[in-house]
């Protein structure tokens, strides 16, 4: 068991979301875009959260993640599930509580331009799958 | 307004100016490309009048990313350069493709996403160097590439790419 007193495994069953700190990241009508699931340069891993809607709300989690200094306008919403049916992988990584990764991205060395539009691929049917949390704050 | 800076000094020759002085084959040709850039060129002005909107939102995206850390996750800053390229790839997009969204990538690049629906989207990413990094979604269907984008001249398999997933059809 973990310091937050959640599983040391992600279950399928999981909500993992995905804070979204860009207005550029989401369109009220389009949804969530697929640059906001995109890792860093390099970057193996993508940093989400795992929230549990009954006891969690988007706001609690937010305020308890060490990314809060930023403005936050709501989250992607996705289970587990919907992203390792993809092939990527969810894992714990606490600290801080709650925090998880998304690793398992497709990795090209020799050819960056190519392990871009692979992830990208991953990322759009992230973004697909996601649901759009918008927090009421402007 | 295209900056002349942008423009080879070439193909700011006036072009009638070439046509009843060239004599050989080969200045015929010179003359065939100085006015076809002319013609691009021109075009390109008067489609960017169109895009200007994209413009005024890619310089507001580049106040918000330009710094380290944008997103909280520890982003790439835009960098100027991205940014000029972005610029470019707006300038010579086709008049027939609808307008895309634009957002920041983590890794400094940018974005142009032309979203039909949830699962009908496509993403074309400029960054630093000449090479756009994309993939698409149709239904069940999916796919990724990545084109050369040669100053001045938008990839004609990105055109029909978008024009697919928007669901247009050739102009």
């Amino acid at each position: 068991m973990l310091s937050s007193g959640l599983t040391e495994v992600v279950e399928d069953a999981e909500s993992i979301v995905r804070f979204l700190t860009q207005s550029g990241h989401f369109s009220r009508m389009n949804g969530v875009k697929q640059a906001a699931f995109m890792p860093a340069n390099h970057s193996v891993e993508t940093s989400v959260f795992r929230i549990k809607a009954q006891e969690l709300s988007i706001q609690e989690a937010w305020t308890r993640s060490d990314i809060s200094h930023g403005k936050l306008y709501g989250a992607a919403h996705l289970m587990a599930s919907e992203i390792r049916e993809l092939g990527l992988q969810v894992l714990a990584s606490e600290p801080p509580q709650r925090h998880a990764v998304i690793v398992n991205w497709p990795s090209n060395l020799l050819d960056s331009d190519d392990e871009k539009s692979q992830r990208k691929e991953l990322a759009l049917k992230l973004a697909s799958r996601a649901t759009l949390l918008l927090l009421d704050i402007q | 307004m295209i900056a002349n800076a942008e423009i080879p000094r070439s193909a700011m020759f006036p072009v009638d100016a070439y046509v009843s002085t060239v004599a050989s084959s080969e200045g015929a040709s010179i003359t065939a490309k100085f006015a076809l850039f002319e013609m691009q060129r021109k075009k390109s002005t008067a489609i960017e009048s169109n895009r200007s909107p994209l413009d005024s939102e890619l310089m507001s995206l580049f106040a918000e990313c330009s710094k380290p850390d944008w997103d909280g996750y520890g982003a790439k800053a835009v960098s100027r350069y991205t940014l000029s390229i972005a610029m470019k790839f707006v300038s010579v997009l086709p008049t027939s493709i609808q307008l895309p969204e634009i957002s920041a990538e983590p890794d400094g690049a940018i974005a142009f996403d032309w979203i039909v629906s949830k699962n009908r989207m496509l993403s074309v990413s400029v960054g630093q160097n000449d090479r756009l990094a994309y993939a698409w979604l149709e239904g069940t269907d999916s796919g990724r590439g990545v084109s050369r984008f040669e100053m001045g001249v938008f990839p004609v398999m990105l055109k029909a790419i978008i024009q697919q997933i928007c669901g247009m059809h050739s102009a």
